[in-house]
Parts: structure tokens; sequence; C-alpha cells
């Protein structure tokens, strides 16, 4: 049994260069179908006027410098130790995982000391002060009193 | 740039593309395989990014770009097609960023030169073929209609039509660029065409066929 004829929607949704033989059957016996198929020819044949580009010698080279000016470069221009992106995407995760322990740490009570002994701790204080952190601490210290008051 | 590319032709063999054995060995630091490679895809990608951007500095540029995130992708390559869709699908990526760093510059009109088409200065030199010169201007001026006309269609159906009609590219390795069904592939090349039909329509000569 042969296959049922193409509609003709279904032939003008194809591109011109559909190499299913239904398609040009049906084309080649339907005028409507192949007039719109010829107008789909001229703008397909006019594509043919725009020709391929040379690239210019140097392109080569070009590419090759790219890659070798940026190899291994961080990203503040510096040369890294560490080739590819994954490593270095690593050492600057550890890096922000290390900045969050440090600001850990000084928020943390134990690490300041007392504020009555030496300079050492007046500096500390200072430093809090500075960046308006002392307000933060003296909340913390409010709740160590009242933990005192509790086990007293 | 994934790990791996999520590309691939149905039943085929990415190892028996020879491109491919050449990027293997681009993962294995051999720097004269990617020469090769450049060499011998860096004039069919500038001439689709050309005619996708419609603008020759600014193709090369993108062309470039191209080579150097495949070379970068290079130790993380895992062959699951050919080295061409590979390359075309990173290509259509830059060129749709680049796209819509376009408008976006358009749209705060911070350039000006940003129209669509060619620079006025990228002419080719003369057909040494035609000898009768208005037949040549005409030609000409065609040239750059068509060429306007193709960089002015919708991002995707551009990308299509340029890699079927120009690149000869099967359906199958288009749909794995585009990242669509080969019915849809087929789809957008047909309406780049129609689409092209309708504005090149009062240049062409109407020829009955």
């Amino acid at each position: 049994m042969p296959p049922a004829p193409l509609p003709c929607q279904d032939v003008q949704s194809r591109p011109i260069d559909d190499a299913d033989p239904a398609v040009r059957t049906h084309r080649h016996g339907c005028a409507a179908c192949r007039d719109a198929a010829r107008r789909l020819q001229a703008s397909w044949d006019a594509m043919n006027l725009v020709p391929d580009r040379e690239p210019s010698p140097q392109f080569t080279a070009r590419v090759m410098a790219t890659i070798e000016r940026t190899a291994g470069r961080t990203w503040f221009g510096l040369p890294s130790p560490f080739p590819g992106a994954a490593v270095r995407w690593t050492v600057l995760a550890g890096g922000l995982a290390a900045a969050l322990l440090v600001t850990a740490l000084l928020f943390n009570r134990e690490q300041i000391g007392d504020p009555a002994n030496g300079s050492e701790a007046v500096a500390e204080v200072d430093l809090l002060e500075s960046q308006d952190l002392l307000q933060d601490l003296e909340v913390v210290e409010d709740l160590d009193l009242l933990l005192l008051i509790d086990e007293g | 740039m994934p790990t791996t590319i999520p590309l691939s032709l149905p039943g085929m063999d990415p190892l028996s593309d020879p491109d491919v054995t050449l990027m293997l060995r681009v993962r294995d630091g051999d720097g004269a395989a990617f020469e090769a490679l450049i060499n011998k895809h860096r004039k069919p990608l500038v001439s689709v990014i050309a005619r996708y951007v419609g603008d020759d500095g600014d193709a090369e540029d993108v062309a470039q770009d191209v080579f150097v995130r495949i070379y970068r992708a290079a130790p993380r390559y895992e062959p699951t097609a050919k080295f061409s869709t590979w390359m075309y699908t990173i290509a259509k990526r830059l060129c749709a960023n680049r796209a819509r760093a376009r408008s976006l510059r358009r749209f705060f009109s911070l350039s000006r030169d940003d129209e669509t088409g060619e620079s006025p200065d990228a002419v080719d030199p003369p057909d040494p073929r035609g000898t009768d010169p208005l037949e040549r201007a005409e030609r000409e001026q065609l040239r750059r209609i068509v060429a306007q006309a193709v960089a002015a269609l919708p991002g995707t159906l551009r990308f299509a039509v340029i890699l079927r009609r120009y690149e000869e590219m099967p359906y199958e390795e288009i749909a794995a660029v585009l990242n669509c069904s080969v019915t849809a592939a087929k789809l957008r090349v047909h309406r780049a065409n129609a689409l092209l039909a309708e504005r090149l329509a009062p240049y062409l000569k109407d020829e009955p066929g």
C-alpha cells in the first residue's frame, strides 16, 4: 500500500532541501507548493552571495598568544602556582573559609581576653571600638552575667 | 564549561572523528594538535560567526574566544560528539552573549555603531568575473542586503540556517548544536528561509521556475 500523500501544509513547512522523496513528488505535482518552493529556493540561492570570510593570517598566532598570556594568571594578574580553574576555585573557597574562621574568632569572647590585663588587651578593645564590634560584645557579656546569676 | 559535553549524535562514534583524536591529544598537552585544529576550523568558524554577527572585526574576536575556551576546557574534555558540534555549540553561546551585550549597549545608548549588518568599510574586492560595472555594483548591493537580512534573523533561526546553508551541516548535528529535536532544527531552517524570502522578495528577480 503506497504511503498517504502529504498535505500541502506539511510540505510547505519543510525546508527547501528536504530529502524526503514524498515532499519532492508533492512539489512536482502541486502548483501552489511548487510556487512556494520557488520563492524559498530564490532566497536560498541568494544566500550564496554572502561569501566565506578569510581569517587574518595572524589568527592562529593571536589565539596562541592569548592562551599564553592568560595561562596561569590569578585575578590579581600574578602568576598562579596552581594550574587550572578548579584549583583556583578551591583556593578561593579555602580563603573564604579562613576569613570566616577569623571573623568567628574575633567574636569569641574567650579569644579577646580580660580587658584589664595589659596594653595588648587595650589594643584589642581599640580595634573593636574602631570596628563597632564592642557594642555586640556587651550583649555577650550581659548574657554571661545572667548565667553567673543563675549559677549563683 | 561542563566537564562532560552534553552533546551526542545518535549512532555516531565520536572517536571516528579525526578532530576528536586531535582534541584528545590537546588534552594530553599536545600544542601542535591544537594548532592543527585551529588551522582546520578557523575559516568555517569565522565565516559562520561573521554571517551571524554581520561584522567582520567582531567575528574574528569571537572566533578567537571560541578557540581559547576550547583550549581551557581541554583538560576536562570527554569525547561525546563530533568536535565541530562542540565547537559550534560554544560559538553559538558566545554569539548569543555578544548579541545580549550589544542589545544592552544599544538600550543604554552607549554606542551608536550597532546597526545590524556589515560595516560600510567591509567591502570585498570586486568580482573579476563581472565585467559590467553596473552589474557588479548591483550584485554588491544585493550581497550587502542579503548579508544584512541574514544577520537580522532571530538568533536561533539564524544559527540554524547558517549551519545548514553554508556549512551543509546535517540536521542531526544542527539539532545537537541548538539542543533541540531534528524536527525543530528543520523547522528553524525553514522559518529562516521563509523570512528571508519575504524580506528579499523586493530585491530578487522573479524568475518563474
